[in-house]
């Protein structure tokens, strides 16, 4: 990726996402909540889960991290609302092997395929993945 | 470097104090004068106070299994500091849990400075190590050895010294330093990855006594009992890494050859410059302000994550490092969560630090 991709991509996607990030806020009511955290970097970041009649009804997260991990993380919680658990596992499994460098991305939608462009933009991909990864393990090994 | 490891791997390479063959006896007198050259480079003359290691990580296990466990009783404690890198840290909490021992730690000023009053207060007749960096691996603080060691010495505490982050520009050594552990990395003076050293006080060398068991160590070997040669001939059991050490011995005739001291003044040029030209980077924090620093900055911008930061700068062909710096403890206790970190070598030049302004100027531009 070249600089002016990089930037573009930022400037069009990411930027925007970081500075406005959907749900960006505690929800100390929520139903359940989630830690998402890079021990290796710091990014730190509570998704709060809100569950009505088997559906994930509202997400909402909130902490720090750097821009790529904050606008992932937004584009997921919006991505993530009105689906049932199933359908949780599913779409971060679709997610998380798309960022596989050598796996072909599955469209999930225009924005979900503009981020995981920064899948061949070097040691970057935890950073994208960070979010997903800790809805996947939580979904995956506890009954929601 | 290169040259002397490749040399090896292609033409003399064989396992050393095994062979009684031409091939494995030059070998072994390579590996040898390796471990003599090493002790000169730490101004010392016995060959016998130096171990090679996987590196520092290792080194300082090595001192926590082989030296400090079994000495220590319930109610000792081991000092260390808020400022080390998680390897001078984590083998210490290890084993205060594991022995129910205190971790005493020495706290920071908000310029990155070690509390020396604090850390006089923590040492007492029941500390079993003082372990310390020379130099910070984030806020490149050079901490005042001479003081801190005669803290311990005064009450005959043994003291261990990483100097990963030194090894390269000042003269270090049990000796010179005045303490009874040494500890550094070979790939971070231009030696190879994955091997470096560990050098033991002569009045702690009967202590080190061998952890890790196998061949090449021993002196006899019975069904009931094994008796164990004397360190640093201990402390390596199965093959060690000869081409990295010989790899490393060139290296430190390269330093040598350099000059120490012209390292020095290089790096402590581009560190002044560097903190001269920074500020006038807007929205640039400079993370502390030690009395003496050497080789390493840390900063932050402001609403730009030091990830964000280290990447696009790496299209513009700049190396900088962000995170935590394995050194989580130190970054709590300043209240942050991650920094951007400018390190220097003796091949940067003032240029690449004007570069680096220009492209944090521009990074803040396209970002607001
Ligand atoms: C001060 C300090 N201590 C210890 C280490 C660990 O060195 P190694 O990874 O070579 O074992 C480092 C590495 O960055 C360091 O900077």
């Amino acid at each position: 990726m070249t600089k002016q991709e990089l930037q573009q991509l930022y400037k069009c996607e990411i930027l925007p996402e970081n500075e406005k990030p959907y749900h960006f806020q505690k929800s100390l009511e929520a139903s359940f909540s989630i830690e998402a955290y890079n021990a290796i970097c710091g990014d730190k970041y509570t998704l709060y889960f809100d569950i009505s009649e088997g559906q994930i009804s509202s997400v909402y997260f909130y902490g720090i991290g750097c821009a790529l991990s904050k606008a992932s993380i937004s584009i997921m919680c919006k991505n993530m609302e009105n689906l049932n658990p199933e359908n949780i596992i599913n779409l971060s499994k679709k997610f998380i092997s798309g960022m596989n460098p050598e796996h072909p991305s599955k469209p999930i939608n225009k924005k979900i395929q503009l981020l995981q462009k920064l899948k061949d933009f070097n040691g970057r991909g935890d950073c994208i993945k960070l979010g997903w990864e800790a809805v996947k393990n939580h979904f995956e090994n506890n009954e929601v | 470097m290169v040259t002397a490891q490749s040399q090896f791997d292609l033409y003399e390479n064989a396992n050393i104090h095994r062979g009684m063959y031409d091939l494995s006896n030059q070998a072994t007198k390579k590996f040898e004068n390796a471990r003599t050259q090493t002790a000169r480079f730490l101004g010392c003359n016995n060959a016998d106070t130096i171990a090679f290691t996987q590196g520092t990580t290792a080194s300082i296990n090595i001192v926590a299994q082989s030296f400090l466990a079994p000495r220590l009783q319930v109610g000792d404690n081991i000092v260390t500091t808020i400022m080390e890198h998680h390897a001078n840290f984590i083998p210490w909490q290890m084993l205060a849990k594991k022995y129910q021992i205190e971790l005493r730690i020495a706290p920071m000023n908000k310029d990155g400075d070690l509390d020396l009053i604090e850390l006089k207060s923590l040492i007492d007749h029941k500390t079993q190590l003082l372990a310390v960096s020379h130099v910070s691996n984030t806020l490149g603080t050079i901490h005042p050895l001479d003081e801190i060691t005669r803290l311990a010495k005064n009450k005959e505490i043994p003291i261990l010294i990483d100097a990963a982050q030194s090894a390269c520009h000042f003269e270090i050594g049990v000796d010179s330093l005045n303490c009874d552990f040494l500890t550094f990395s070979g790939h971070k003076m231009f030696g190879p990855f994955g091997v470096g050293i560990l050098q033991v006080s002569e009045k702690y060398l009967g202590d080190m006594i061998p952890f890790n068991f196998g061949g090449g160590i021993i002196k006899d070997v019975q069904i009931e009992k094994t008796s164990f040669r004397n360190f640093p001939h201990n402390l390596d059991a199965g093959t060690p890494n000869v081409s990295g050490v010989i790899g490393l011995a060139a290296a430190l005739k390269l330093i040598s050859d350099i000059g120490k001291s012209d390292m020095e003044s290089h790096l402590n040029n581009l560190t002044l410059f560097a903190l001269d030209q920074l500020p006038q980077v807007p929205g640039i924090e400079i993370i502390g302000n030690p009395k003496k620093r050497i080789g390493i900055i840390s900063f932050n911008l402001k609403n730009i994550h030091p990830h964000d930061i280290a990447s696009f700068l790496n299209k513009d062909g700049i190396a900088l490092r962000a995170g935590m710096h394995c050194t989580q403890p130190l970054l709590r206790s300043m209240g942050l969560q991650a920094t951007a970190r400018i390190s220097f070598s003796i091949y940067n030049k003032e240029e690449e630090i004007n570069k680096l302004i220009l492209s944090l100027k521009e990074l803040i531009n396209f970002w607001s």
